[in-house]
Order: structure tokens, then C-alpha cells, then sequence
């Protein structure tokens, strides 16, 4: 209860220290002006013109060819079946286009990709030198996927992943956001007269074929389908699997294996790819697309095996595409309920099946994603989310930021429309409820219930309108208010998941395959799969004579992978066969270890690991192999630096995590702050972030209690403060360049009142509150896959970092995984010759190529090896951020007993910024039981005699140590 | 000839009770005895896990009395408060709801021992997973939910990452599964009661339900009183893994829900000090042993 009351205090304090600030009022005129300065979404715009009576033209139409447009900073390429221009990231093209009214017009555009990376290609648009919408700024232009027919096994008979590859085929764009919350184009306002579009490319290539502007097309009715095409209905039940896909527009889109019992093919204990994987057929405007070799001309029913259980109480939505095109309105917006099992779901409308009329031979039908039943939703969210931290500015500005519980306001004196606008609060929050319930029903799933829960809170808010500036907590600050609630609906609700194991063209008298499985299989099943685990050779693994053993800590994607690249490139180059198995739990290795049944080499072992098992000598030194100081050459020599145990190194570094600055850059451009460049800049920052209600993020306010060396040791590290005395038997936590780096750590918390515990960087990044902070390679991989929404808003930068004279030290922990070869091996040179191709360079493009290419963009590799990153299909922009902080990698040392120095580290922090002890008090406190330990553990290994005396000298390396050791070799 | 048969048949007797126990006699060994023996060879080694052990002497307990400052100061104190409250609140509260269970119909009583059973049964981690849903720390969590709505609170408690509410959540969690084999056998006790007695007692003047329990519902079942009290000591001393599953970390946040058996994963599993670890499992052993011995004194008889 103290720690609670502290906190409190600490918090109340420091929120008075910012109240006591010369007050800087924020004038109205401001606030409009600031917002002016962001582009109005879509909608808003959209709202806009029907408001001013533009209408939308349905009949013209102007279609423009490569040779039609005169200006282009692009190539134009002519050749006799087709012309095109290629446009580069940057280049554009301009169509001036003479429209006879002033109206709204749609756009198309036909194109063939020519981007080698996986990601879609970005391009902006804007009409007579104007972006019409913030939308404008950021399409996504997708590109088409091919995946391997041809599916490899890996030795236990299970199927791999087969990789994708990129077709260049004409393509349509038609002008729509990312998310996919509109089905049809975005509109732009066109005066009558001349008018320039410009279309420029962001990130990618492409060869344009033709831009078209035009009326907005109409879809026919059913009923008029019907009427246009004659046709009878052809007998029959033709039967296509679902993981057939022809094409996709997304790689991550992917087979994946399901072990139910009706699921086709069905295997008994192998994993067999039978389904398409609904967790990767999720976000908006995706597609799939089948071919189909139709029998006879006529009009076929088409039925899906679905399982659509990823959202619970959620319905999904699809459109049906043939060959490309929606052919009629009902096949749009299609639902599928939500079930737990699997299910046939038939397009329907007014109860009778569809019919879909195709013609004999090969034909195309689409399945796309289909995100428009969350437009209101998701728009009355972002609305109301932006209407509500304007309304917390309001009230700051009256109660001046003080938390005093004690005090009575009558808040309604000075702000009178305050009722009224918590009604509308009330009333939106409904609608929006209202909104989400007449699409997917009142079933109890998470965002209905986060959405009833706002409602009712707002309405307990509401009712004593006087007390909002007690409530903060309910309505706007924390992660307990509505804003927090409905900010997290956000990322639920544009996850569309649906599993399909087949589909069926078919006469709607055909009789489907039953979906029923009597008792007695279902039992027999599963009585079987028991019994056959317990002689499944996945679970023997020993390895055969001369075969190089090797444990991966990773997921079975990875794994399977490294098995097929080994046995294809590996094996045959060398005549080594390697076996790949997967570990699942790295204390795996001590048991192994301590059973003697340890393997050659392990992959993938967290980069503290190293240490703690080279002080017991049960690792080989790769110092001792005659490439070694060629093979380190591929590394930062900063990523060594926790690896090294005397004059040994231990392990070699396998992936890399960085940190980095991700910030927001519309909120930035907004409050005209720069990116900052040291910690100074920072806390200059900070006044003008906390006046809007935002905050700056470090990762030592994560929510665990602990606060391991990644978030504390960065700090020491840029002041350059050492954590060991020279001889390494004594922590350095009073070092005058620690002691800065300590105080500015809790200062940032006591004195500049950063944000003490968040539960996801990512989450409150995404819905602004968060602009700026640091994130590492999780976070990066997130906001690149996950986050539609602000996609081309942010960007990365380097750490802030503290100077010394012109220089700034960015120092970061980028620790990650690493190799180590066992002491005990009996394959130690194969062990690393192996590991030596492995972490070659152009096998680690390679693989994270394979990765990318087979499991889709969440897959990115983060290589240790810097010129294999470099040479990595990544943003280029990004890439060269990446590359730069990467220069200042700088990994604590170890000695032993270490962790007891991290763990008094993290007790230092907690004490003084929760519980207000002064931090010399702390820091001597901590240094007794940090050296205690350390004494101890040097005894143990022998350092120290039992008497405290030093027997031996212990060697505190640092960045530079492994490139002195390569020159001194020389 | 009548004694020596009677001989024989005994010697048969005692043969085949012994062929009775030996399945569980090896399994008691194997997988008790002579872990517990080798548990005690290795407290006096030095053993890292990776390298074969050393013998250092008593090294490993002078340094658990004298330098051990988290031992003293926090694990022990934990340890003690834990088990003091945890095993006699326990122990009570098995006693009364087997009492109770005792007064109902005999369907009834059956599925309500099941369900107050049922806690105990599931293992350690299911059951930290739901109550870390219950003490999640967010607004989501359901006692922060709960305490939100009911305008007790304006903003979610961090409950198991607070030092000062994880020790008392632990407690609670543990009473809450610790009607286990010993709440079992002390409602067979209650049940075997002799009926008669009561009615003597009546007849002799007893006027209420406490006399009946405090003069001859205890009395009678002694012998499950003392299962149930030893049962209940052995299981709190080692519910310590309690903290470390609910806090997500060990050391769990300064130590505050420190209790001997997280201290012992501590040092064996993340300082590869697995000999000391050992001799803290001896302390272990010695505690309970010296608790067993006073759960002895109160309940057990003569013959007990």
C-alpha cells in the first residue's frame, strides 16, 4: 500500500512541478490552425463536396495510353505488342485531362509491377498540385503472387511451405485505401476545364499501361445478371481445394495445415498443407484467385468449406470475383457467420443460392477481402478518439493539469457545452455500438464488449459532469478510459480471418460431402494419433553416424527452411549432412549438457547464454579456428562484446536487434518539432509533447517490474560510464559518467514526468499518444505489417543520444540470438564449417529471401551479418537508419555474477522513481550486494582466492577487443 | 504343530504383504528415496550443472546462514509469514468444510467435495494462468474490471507486480487450492465418526453442535487430523513456485513474494549454483520436518 501511496505522490508531484510552469494558454485560433495543417481524411472530404452539391459524374469517360501523356519524369518504353512507362520510386507521371462538368470523377489505373521487393508499391496522387486527402498520400498498389506447385517434405514426411514468387501481369487499380474500408474508388473533385493529375510513385516500380478518369461504374443488379446471360445449369459437383490458390496479392497469403476430420487431404499423423491459413487471408484487400477449368458453359451454385472461427461472434466479409470482375452487386459484401467448426457457406440472396454464370474453359474466380462493414466503426472511433483529446486539452486547460482529488470543481461554469457534448459523446459511442451490432449481431465477443463498456462509462461520466476532472482516469488518461478501450477496438476490427479447405461449383440439387463425423471415427482418430506419437520419429533425435547435429531455438517456418537450404546447398557442396531439429526450450541444453547428450552446435541460444556456459567450460572457443577473425569481420564488433570470456570468444552472433526512434511524423510536422538528436533535445521536447496530452516513450517504462541491461545499460553506455571497476571484482555504479547516466534515467521520470508504465508502445503509437519513443526490431516489424492505418506516417531514426564534443554517443543493446559450438563435440571443425557458410553473406540473403518469399512480410530476418543486411530487400530509407545506429551496438560486458549487477540496476531505478530514495542512497545499497555477488562468483571461478585475494587477473573486454585481436594476429 | 503352522501361515502372511508394498516400495526409492539422498550428497558439493561436482564441505550452509543476505532478510520471513497463515488457515478452513460437507445429503455432498477438490488437482501453471487474468494488472483484468466499476478504484492496481499485494494474492491463491488429499481424508474422518457416540453424549447432556465437534468429532478422527495437518504443512512449504507463475519473473519483483522454493530455482536454475540450491532443498527438508514434528505433538496419540 506505501509503494501505491509513493507512486501517487511521486505522480502528484510531479504533475505540480508541470503545473507550476509559466502557463502557456493554448489559444483556439491555435488548435485550429494545428489541425488545419493535417489533410482531412476521405470521408470528411467526401462530406464535404455532397454538402457543397457536387455530384458524381456517371458517364464520362477519358482513357489515357503512355503515348496520350506528354509529362512524365518516368521512362517510356514502346514496343509493338504494348507501350508503357516505367516509373522508379520518385517519378511520376502528370495527365492533364479536360472534363466537360465540374463533378466528382473515380480513377483507374492499369499497371504491371516491377518492384523486386515483396512490399506493395506505394504511390500519392494529386489533382492541380493539391493532395485531395490525407488517403491520397498512401496507396498501396498491390502486386501478384505466384506460390510453388510444387510442394517439398521434410524428412519426418511433413509438407514445407512452398516459397512465392512475383508475376508481372497487368493489373487494376482502382484508387482505394489501404485498409479497405471503401469498396468503391476514391472520388476526386474535378473543375470543369483542365485539370493535372499527378500520380507519383513512392516506394517501387511499376510500367503504367493506361490511367483512366472516369464516372463511377455500377454494378448490375442479380436480377439483371440473370436476365443478360442465358444459360442452363449444368449437372455435376466439381471440387477445387482450397490451398490451390492460382494467384494471391499478398505473399504473406499462405497454405497452412489443419488437423480436423473432414479437412481435405486429411492426414493421420503427417502435416500435410490442406488448407488456406485464415490467420494469413485476413487484412483488408487481399485476394485470392483460383483457376478453374469450367465443363460447360451454364449457371453453377458456388459453395465454400469454410472455417471461420478466428473472430469470435464476428461475421466476416467477401467479394466473389470472376475474372476480375465483380460480376453483380450480391456477390459483393458476402457473409460468412461465425462457427466453430467448419462450414459450407453459400452467397445467397432473399434466401435463394447465387448463381454465377461461367463459360467453358479456364476461369478465373476471386476471393477478396472485404472491409466496408467497418467503415462506420471504424471512422466514428477515429472521430470520436480525435474529439475526446481535444475535449482532455479543454479541461486541462481549465483545472491546470492539477490532480487534486480533494477539489470540487464546477466545471460546467466554464465549460457550459461540456452536457451537451457528453451527450454527443453518449449518442456517438451508441452509434457506433449500434453500428457494429447491426453487421455482426450482439454475440459476446472482445469488441462488442469494449464498445458496451465505453457507452456505459461515458454514460457514468456523464451523469455528474462536475467530476470529469476527477475521472480523467474513465474518459481519457491511462489504459483503463474509453479512449484506451476504443483505441484497442481498432486493431481487432481489421482482422477479416477465414480458413477454406475447398470449394465447389456445383448444381444446387449436387449433393456437398457431409460435414458430419460420426463418434466412433472421431474416437478411433484420436486413439490412433495417440499411440502412433509414441513411434513418430519427430520426437527420436539421434542424429546418424557422421551427420552434424545441430538445435535450433526457433519456430518450425525457421527451422524447416534451414533443413531444405542445408540439404539443397550445403550437403551437396561438401558432402556434410546436416540435422536440423528443433528445440523448443533452450534449458534444453543444460539438461543435454549435463547428460552429455548435448548436440554439435545450437542456433538461435539467447545471446546472454554464451557466457554462463563458457565459464564452465562447456563451449569451444571459436577463437581457436583458423577463419575465425574472417568470419567475425561479418559482424558488429560491439555484438562480441558479451560473447568474450577472457581471452576466448564463445558464440557468434546470429540475428540482431536494434533499437530505434520511431516517431509520428504528422504529429511531429503538426507541433513543428524536430526529431531530437540527444537527450537534451528530448527534454526540450517533452513540455510541448505533455501540452497536447502525448508523451515520450523509453523502453524503461514496459510494465515489468524488472528492467534488464536493453533498457538500462544504453544509458551508461552513450555517457560512456563504465559498470565494472578495471579489474572487473567490483561493480562502477558511483563512476561520475554512470552517476550522470543513472540520473538521467530517473530524472527523465521524477523531474520531466515521462510516462511510468505502458503496456504497448505499439499500441498507443498507433493512436497517437505516444508520437515519439523507442522501439526495437519487433516493434518495427509490427508497425511495417500491422498498423494499415498509419502506414507512411511514421518513420524511424537514430537513438537521441548524449554528446561529446561534435559526436553523439547512440550506444544500444542489440543483443539477440547467437551459435555456440559445444565443447563436448565430436564434429567441432564440421560444426563450423557449417556455421561459417551459414552466416555467410549470401546465405543469409538468401534465407531471408526464402522467408520472405514463403511465409510472407512479418518474416523479416534481422541478420546479424552486415553486408547480407544491407543486401536485403528492405525499405532503402529504413535500411540506411538501421544500418547507421547499428554502428553504435555496444553490448554490456559480462563478468560473473553479472546478472546480480543488472538486477541492482533495475532495484536502483525502482527505488528512486517509485519510491523516492535519493540515488546515492540506492546506488550505494545496490553496489554492496552487486559486489558481494561478484566476489563470490570470482571465487567460485577461481579469480579470487577464499581470502578475497587476487589470484588471477580477470580481462574486461570492450567493443574493440575482438578487432585488436584480429590486427594482432596479423 | 499348532504353533508352527500358525508360524508358517504368518511368515505367508507377512510374505505376501510384502509382495503387496514392493511395487510401490521400488517406486518410493527410485523416484523418493534416492533423490532425496543425492539431493543431500550434492548440498555438499560444488555443482554448476555443467561440470561434474566438487566437494566443498559445509561451504554451502555456512554461506546460507551467514551471507546469504536474500535469505534471511526476505525468504525466510516470506517463507514463514506464508506458511503460518497459509497452512493452520488451511488446515481450518479443510476441517470446517469437510465438517459441514458432513451435515449434507450424501449426492449433494459428493459433487461439492468435487468441486472443493478440483482446485488442488489442476496443476500449478493452469492455475496461475486464470488468476492472472483475474489480478491482470490493465483495466481488463477482471478484479481491476470489477473494483473499476464499482467506482472503488479510478485507475488499474498493478496487483502482482506490487511487492506489497503479490504476497497476499499468493496466500490466497494457495488457500484457495489447498483443499487437497488432506480435506479428503479428514471428511472420511468426520464421516467414520461413530454415530453412536453422539447420541450418548445427548443422553450425558450435551447441549450443541461446538460440543459435538470440540468432544467428539476431533477427538475420534485424530489420526486423519494429523494426515490432514502434515499434508497441509508439506504442500504450503513447496506452493512457493506460486509467486514466481503469477509475477511472470524470478526473482519475483524485489523479492516480495520470495518464498524457499522460488529461492532455490534461483540459485539452481538461473546461477547454475545447483549444490547450494541442494542445501537450500535440505533447509527445506528441515523445516518441514520440524513443522511435521510439532503438527505431531498436537494431534498425534500414543501410537501416533
Amino acid at each position: 500500500m506505501t509503494k501505491l501511496f509513493l507512486t501517487l505522490c511521486v505522480l502528484a508531484g510531479t504533475l505540480t512541478l508541470w503545473g507550476l510552469r509559466p502557463a502557456v494558454a493554448l489559444e483556439a485560433q491555435e488548435i485550429f490552425e494545428v489541425q488545419s495543417l493535417i489533410l482531412p481524411s476521405y470521408q470528411d472530404t467526401w462530406q464535404h463536396w455532397v454538402s457543397e452539391g457536387y455530384d458524381m459524374i456517371d458517364t464520362a469517360s477519358h482513357v489515357f495510353f503512355p503515348l496520350d501523356i506528354t509529362e512524365h519524369t518516368g521512362t517510356l518504353i514502346t514496343s509493338e505488342e504494348q507501350d508503357r512507362i516505367h516509373l522508379d520510386s520518385g517519378q511520376s507521371v502528370f495527365i492533364d485531362v479536360s472534363v466537360e462538368t465540374t463533378g466528382l470523377y473515380a480513377l483507374q489505373t492499369t499497371y504491371i509491377s516491377r518492384t523486386t521487393s515483396i512490399k506493395p508499391i506505394r504511390a500519392r496522387l494529386s489533382v492541380n498540385g493539391r493532395f485531395p486527402y490525407d488517403d491520397a498520400t498512401r496507396y498501396e498498389l498491390p502486386t501478384l503472387w505466384q506460390q510453388d506447385s510444387q510442394i517439398n517434405q521434410d524428412r519426418f514426411g511433413n509438407d514445407i511451405v512452398p516459397r512465392s514468387t512475383q508475376v508481372y501481369q497487368p493489373l487494376s487499380f482502382e484508387f482505394v485505401d489501404n485498409v479497405g474500408l471503401y469498396q468503391d474508388p476514391m472520388l476526386v473533385l474535378l473543375e470543369a476545364g483542365m485539370n493535372t493529375l499527378e500520380l507519383n510513385l513512392i516506394d517501387g516500380a511499376l510500367d503504367l499501361l493506361t490511367f483512366t478518369v472516369h464516372g463511377l461504374p455500377k454494378l448490375p443488379s442479380y436480377d439483371d445478371y440473370r436476365q443478360t446471360h442465358a444459360g442452363s445449369m449444368p449437372e455435376g459437383l466439381i471440387h477445387l481445394q482450397g490451398e490451390d490458390i492460382t494467384l494471391k496479392n499478398d505473399p504473406s497469403i499462405r497454405s497452412g495445415n489443419h488437423r480436423g476430420l473432414t479437412v481435405t487431404p486429411f492426414a493421420l499423423m503427417e502435416s500435410r498443407l490442406n488448407v488456406l491459413d485464415g490467420s494469413t487471408f485476413s487484412a483488408g484487400r487481399q485476394a485470392v484467385f483460383y483457376d478453374i477449368e469450367v465443363p460447360q458453359t451454364g449457371y453453377y451454385q458456388l459453395s465454400f468449406k469454410v472455417l471461420q472461427n478466428g473472430m469470435i461472434n464476428t461475421h466476416v466479409y467477401r467479394d466473389i470475383s470472376i475474372n476480375g470482375t465483380v460480376p453483380f452487386a450480391q456477390a459483393r459484401h458476402v457473409e460468412i457467420p461465425f462457427s466453430r467448426q467448419f462450414q459450407y457457406f453459400t452467397p445467397e440472396h432473399a434466401g435463394e443460392p447465387l448463381l454465377f454464370y461461367l463459360e467453358a474453359g479456364t476461369q478465373t474466380i476471386g476471393l477478396h477481402v472485404d472491409m466496408t462493414s467497418i467503415r462506420p466503426v471504424y471512422l466514428g472511433i477515429l472521430d470520436l478518439m480525435r474529439r475526446m483529446n481535444q475535449t482532455t486539452l479543454d479541461i486541462q486547460k481549465v483545472t491546470g493539469n492539477q490532480l487534486d482529488a480533494n477539489r470540487d470543481w464546477d466545471l460546467l461554469d466554464y465549460m457550459p457545452d461540456l452536457v451537451a457534448e457528453l451527450d454527443r459523446y453518449i449518442a456517438d459511442l451508441e452509434a457506433v455500438y449500434n453500428a457494429w451490432v447491426s453487421y455482426h449481431g450482439t454475440g459476446s465477443s472482445p469488441i462488442t464488449t469494449a464498445l458496451r463498456q465505453s457507452v456505459d462509462r461515458m454514460r457514468r461520466i456523464a451523469s455528474e459532469p462536475d467530476e470529469l476532472p476527477r475521472n480523467m482516469n474513465l474518459f481519457s488518461v491511462g489504459s483503463g478510459s474509453i479512449l484506451a478501450l476504443i483505441g484497442n477496438v481498432i486493431p481487432m476490427m481489421i482482422q477479416s480471418p477465414l480458413t477454406i479447405d475447398a470449394f465447389y461449383l456445383h448444381h444446387p440439387d449436387a449433393e456437398l460431402p457431409s460435414l458430419n463425423v460420426s463418434l466412433w471415427r472421431r474416437a478411433w482418430v484420436s486413439v490412433q494419433r495417440f499411440f502412433l506419437s509414441f513411434f513418430s520419429d519427430q520426437y527420436i533425435d539421434t542424429p546418424q553416424e557422421g551427420e552434424l547435429e545441430v538445435w535450433v531455438n526457433r519456430g518450425r517456418a525457421y527451422v524447416d527452411l534451414m533443413q531444405q537450404m542445408a540439404d539443397s546447398l550445403y550437403t551437396p557442396e561438401t558432402g556434410q549432412r546436416v540435422r536440423i531439429s528443433l528445440m523448443p526450450d533452450e534449458n534444453k541444453l543444460i539438461l543435454a549438457n549435463a547428460a552429455g547428450a548435448q548436440p554439435d552446435l545450437a542456433m538461435g541460444v539467447a545471446a546472454w547464454r554464451p557466457f554462463e556456459f563458457a565459464v564452465r567450460n562447456s563451449l569451444y572457443d571459436l577463437r581457436s579456428f583458423d577463419t575465425f577473425d574472417e568470419v567475425s569481420q561479418r559482424f558488429a564488433p560491439g555484438s562480441f562484446v558479451g560473447l568474450i570470456y577472457q581471452e576466448g570468444v564463445y558464440a557468434l552472433p546470429e540475428t540482431q536487434n536494434f533499437q530505434l526512434l520511431f516517431y509520428r511524423k504528422d504529429v511531429l510536422e503538426t507541433l513543428e518539432l524536430e526529431v531530437p538528436d540527444t537527450w537534451e533535445d528530448v527534454i526540450l521536447m517533452l513540455p510541448e509533447l505533455q501540452r497536447f496530452g502525448m508523451n515520450f516513450y523509453i523502453p524503461l517504462a514496459n510494465n515489468a517490474a524488472f528492467k534488464s541491461f536493453d533498457t538500462t545499460y544504453p544509458f551508461i553506455a552513450q555517457y560512456r560510464g563504465n559498470l565494472f571497476s578495471e579489474d572487473g571484482m567490483s561493480v562502477a555504479y558511483d563512476d561520475p559518467q554512470t552517476l550522470a547516466a543513472l540520473q538521467l534515467m530517473t530524472r527523465l521520470f521524477t523531474t520531466f514526468a515521462m510516462p511510468v508504465e505502458i503496456g504497448s508502445f505499439y499500441q498507443n503509437f498507433r493512436y497517437g499518444n505516444l508520437p515519439i519513443g523507442i522501439g526495437d526490431f519487433s516493434m518495427y516489424v509490427q508497425l511495417l505489417n500491422a498498423a494499415p492505418e498509419i502506414a507512411g506516417l511514421w518513420d524511424i531514426a537514430l537513438l537521441p543520444g548524449v554528446a561529446h564534443g561534435d559526436e553523439v554517443d547512440r550506444s544500444f543493446v542489440g543483443a539477440a540470438t547467437v551459435n555456440v559450438i559445444f565443447d563436448d563435440s565430436r564434429h567441432k571443425q564440421e560444426a563450423w564449417d557449417f556455421l561459417s557458410w551459414w552466416t555467410d553473406t549470401d546465405t543469409q540473403i538468401l534465407y531471408a529471401e526464402n522467408l520472405l518469399t514463403t511465409y510472407g512480410s512479418a518474416f523479416l530476418w534481422n541478420t546479424a551479418n552486415l553486408d547480407a543486411f544491407l543486401g536485403m530487400s528492405w525499405d532503402r530509407n529504413h535500411q540506411q537508419v538501421i544500418y547507421e545506429q547499428w554502428s553504435y551496438v555496444n553490448d554490456p560486458v559480462k563478468v560473473p555474477g553479472s546478472y546480480m549487477v543488472e538486477r541492482e540496476l533495475s532495484n536502483i531505478w525502482n527505488r528512486v522513481v517509485f519510491d523516492g530514495v535519493t540515488l546515492r542512497t540506492a546506488v550505494e545499497d545496490g553496489a554492496v550486494i552487486a559486489n558481494r555477488e561478484i566476489r563470490r562468483k570470482m571465487m567460485e571461478f577461481g579469480y579470487l582466492s577464499q581470502q578475497g585475494l587476487p589470484l588471477r587477473p580477470y580481462l574486461i573486454p570492450d567493443r574493440d577487443t575482438v578487432v585488436r585481436w584480429r590486427v594482432g594476429d596479423e | 504343530m499348532s504353533k508352527s503352522l500358525g508360524k508358517r501361515h504368518k511368515k505367508a502372511e507377512t510374505r505376501a504383504a510384502s509382495l503387496f508394498i514392493l511395487p510401490y516400495f521400488f517406486a518410493f526409492f527410485i523416484f523418493i528415496t534416492i533423490p532425496v539422498i543425492i539431493g543431500m550428497v550434492l548440498s555438499f558439493t560444488y555443482f554448476n550443472l555443467l561440470e561434474s561436482p566438487e566437494f566443498i564441505g559445509f561451504n554451502n550452509y555456512i554461506f546460507l546462514f551467514t551471507s546469504d543476505d536474500a535469505f534471511m532478510q526476505d525468504v525466510i520471513p516470506n517463507t514463514l509469514q506464508f506458511v503460518v497463515i497459509v497452512g493452520p488457515l488451511g488446515y481450518m478452513l479443510g476441517f470446517f468444510l469437510a465438517w459441514m460437507l458432513a451435515q449434507l445429503p450424501s449426492k449433494l455432498r459428493t459433487v461439492l467435495a468435487l468441486i472443493i477438490y478440483s482446485p488442488s488437482m489442476t496443476a500449478g501453471i493452469t492455475m496461475a494462468v486464470m488468476w492472472r487474468i483475474i489480478f491482470s494488472g490493465d483495466s481488463a483484468g477482471y478484479l481491476n474490471a470489477l473494483l473499476l466499476n464499482l467506482d472503488l478504484i479510478s485507475q488499474p492496481i498493478q496487483w502482482i507486480q506490487n511487492p506489497d499485494f503479490l504476497l497476499p494474492i499468493m496466500i490466497l491463491v494457495t488457500l484457495w487450492s489447498s483443499m487437497g488429499i488432506g480435506f479428503l481424508a479428514m471428511l472420511a474422518g468426520v464421516l467414520n465418526t461413530n454415530q453412536e457416540l453422539y447420541e450418548a453424549a445427548y443422553v450425558d447432556g450435551m447441549k450443541n453442535k461446538w460440543q459435538e465437534i470440540f468432544y467428539i468429532t476431533i477427538p475420534s478422527m485424530k489420526p486423519q487430523m494429523l494426515f490432514g495437518a502434515v499434508m497441509s504443512l508439506v504442500g504450503t512449504f513447496n506452493a512457493g513456485a506460486i509467486g514466481a507463475q503469477l509475477s511472470g519473473q524470478n526473482p519475483t519483483p524485489q523479492n516480495a513474494g520470495q518464498l524457499i522454493v522460488t529461492h532455490l530455482e534461483d540459485y539452481g536454475f538461473i546461477r547454475y549454483e545447483m549444490g547450494y540450491a541442494a542445501a537450500i532443498a535440505v533447509m527445506l527438508l528441515v523445516l518441514v520436518y520440524m513443522f511435521s514434528k510439532v503438527a505431531f505433538k498436537l494431534f498425534g496419540d500414543s501410537h501416533g
